[in-house]
């Protein structure tokens, strides 16, 4: 049963990317984008990381792409027909290539052994039904919780900064 | 509906025994689930169809008699067949794709506009029994779905290749990416009281009953809405927006922009924006009588209910029941809104999010923090109650009084209560 759902996600998820890299329109891009986002959070449903996978739906699908859409919604004429070609196939496939590089070689060589109790990082054995009525998840929260606030607090306090300053810039720039 | 969950588990045995004769040994577990699953969706989705029904029936009798006029009273005893007349004209209509139009975008627009405010549904509690999936991400899991609605927007608005439609997507989705982040930083003060994003919890630590699986009494054991009245405001006028409802809804302003992203729509095309409207409406309230308005709490105070007896029995067991007539009279809230208030202007819309909703729930998310943990070794409600009371009362008059004084001192042209000449006159009621 998990194969099978696994294998769906992936399906959809690599499907969907596919699709953003030959769609001949860039807002049909953006929207396969979006459904590969969304394969991306069933697979941390998957992996029992609830929170992740809420977060993913929350940050990526919801504002991430839209940022994308309006981005696009904003520079492009929207009515006319395109095909977006240009000449930099070479370069694209030079930084495409070593990124990918990197991240296999770091997926390959990483020990992926779980760093904290499987109680803790909720399961991902049990159905959900029994999952929520225990409340395991809610240990994930408060594990990831805790971890931002010790372990990695300076990075915490950092994004906490930038974050706000990223509002008072919008705040300003809607004054004038 | 309560006795619906009573019989669960007797459902739950003869699904299975059903299941075990037609499937193989190690998929009947699965199937179960599965089933069960459908049966409770289906539930839920027959329970909203039918408030969203009559929530339409509602909003044009409620917003009749604020206009001095009867509203629907000629099919039916008080125009109660009307909605179903209207369905069956709705269905019957042509159904149109503009030749322009990019048709899968298109059509897709129309059909995912509903998932996001439905499947927000899954995590409201009816009773504290009554909940299809009491995640432990609850509310996170909420405004994830809710903050999706964006996207069908958008390939409605661009799908249908038409400038309407697209300035209707662009103001929609300038209105809700804004207006999210009062809407969640209102609630950040309701969690640092509650410690939980379940559902369930989030309302059993706001009265006397405790949620099924919390250890013990949980504080602050009063409705939120006394707690954190600031933060209820903040998020009442956010979901408004959030939803489209006037006095935010620029996006479909029929005497500026025709009907907005859904512009080109007809027949059951445009039906599934009108029903997804309301549902997303039922839901807001639904969500915000759970984390403000004590869920399925009784609404009455604990002191006041006897030790034991047929009405102690009745508060406690009709959870379903007070769960509903929180959620209707909040549904009505919206419409007294849409009867009342004028709508904005776009400027106005986004300035009154960033100048004063965005700030004010800032300053309110302070104040919490800082009261929760002093009052942390107090522990008892009227020690919390009376504290909040005091601070938000304080915090009212900072904001009342900082607003006057920008008004008087004019440096901003823009102010956002300022009705000017030149503003856009209401188009109430005549938007179905």
């Amino acid at each position: 049963m998990e194969q099978l759902a696994f294998g769906v996600l992936a399906l959809l998820t690599l499907g969907a990317g596919f699709g953003v890299i030959t769609s001949r329109t860039v807002f049909v891009s953006a929207l396969w984008l979006v459904l590969s986002f969304v394969g991306v959070a069933g697979i941390y449903v998957l992996l029992g990381a609830h929170f992740l996978a809420v977060t993913q739906v929350l940050v990526y699908v919801g504002a991430i792409s839209v940022l994308v859409l309006f981005a696009i919604m904003l520079t492009r004429d929207l009515m006319a027909e395109e095909h977006p070609q240009n000449k930099q196939w070479v370069l694209a496939t030079i930084v495409a290539g070593s990124v990918f590089g990197t991240l296999a070689t770091i997926g390959y060589t990483t020990d992926w052994a779980l760093t904290w109790p499987r109680g803790a990082a909720g399961v991902a054995s049990t159905s959900t039904e029994t999952a929520a009525s225990s409340g395991l998840g809610s240990s994930a929260v408060e594990a990831i919780g805790r971890s931002l606030m010790s372990e990695h607090l300076l990075a915490f306090e950092v994004v906490s900064v930038v974050l706000l300053v990223a509002l008072i810039g919008a705040i300003v720039i809607a004054r004038d | 509906m309560s006795m619906l969950l009573q019989e669960s588990s007797a459902m739950r045995e003869r699904l299975m025994h059903l299941l075990a004769g037609v499937l193989p040994e190690a998929w009947v577990g699965t199937g179960v689930v599965i089933g069960m699953s459908l049966l409770k969706a289906t539930a839920i989705v027959l329970v909203i169809q039918i408030g969203m029904l009559y929530a339409t029936w509602l909003e044009r009798k409620l917003i009749g008699r604020m206009q001095d006029r009867l509203g629907p009273n000629r099919i039916g005893k008080f125009g109660l067949l009307v909605p179903f007349a209207d369905m069956i004209k709705i269905l019957t209509k042509e159904d149109i794709t503009p030749r322009d139009a990019h048709s899968w975008v298109y059509n897709l627009g129309a059909i995912l506009i509903l998932p996001p405010a439905l499947v927000g549904f899954a995590v409201v509690a009816f009773s504290s029994t009554l909940i299809a999936a009491d995640l432990s991400v609850g509310l996170l899991f909420f405004f994830a779905i809710a903050s999706t609605a964006v996207i069908p927007i958008f390939m409605a608005g661009w799908g249908s290749r038409n400038k309407f439609a697209l300035i209707g997507a662009m103001r929609a989705v300038a209105q809700i990416v804004s207006y999210e982040i009062p809407q969640v930083l209102s609630l950040v003060g309701v969690l640092l009281l509650a410690g939980t994003l379940s559902m369930n919890q989030l309302v059993g630590s706001q009265g006397p009953l405790p949620a099924p699986g919390a250890e013990g009494a949980v504080l602050p054991g009063v409705w939120y809405i006394f707690l954190q009245p600031i933060a209820f405001v903040i998020f009442l006028l956010a979901t408004t927006a959030e939803i489209e409802r006037t006095p935010f809804d620029l996006p479909e302003a029929e005497s500026e922009i025709i009907a907005g992203y859904h512009t080109e729509y007809s027949g059951i095309k445009f039906g599934m924006f009108y029903l997804a409207l309301y549902f997303a409406t039922i839901a807001a309230a639904a969500v915000t009588a759970m984390i403000f308005l004590g869920g399925w709490q009784p609404p009455v105070p604990a002191f006041l209910i006897p030790e034991s007896g047929p009405i102690t029995d009745f508060m406690y067991n009709s959870g379903w029941l007070w769960m509903t007539i929180k959620t209707v009279f909040l549904v009505m809230v919206f419409m007294w809104f849409r009867g009342t208030l004028p709508r904005l202007r776009a400027d106005q819309m986004m300035a009154f999010c960033w100048k004063i909703l965005v700030p004010l729930s800032l300053a309110n998310l302070l104040v919490t923090g800082l009261l929760a943990n002093l009052l942390a070794p107090l522990a008892s409600p009227m020690a919390y109650l009376g504290a909040f009371v005091v601070a938000n009362a304080i915090l009212l008059g900072i904001t009342l009084w900082a607003v006057r004084r920008w008004r008087e001192r004019g440096s901003s042209g823009d102010f956002v209560f300022e009705v000017q000449p030149a503003a856009a006159p209401s188009g109430v009621g005549g938007g179905d």
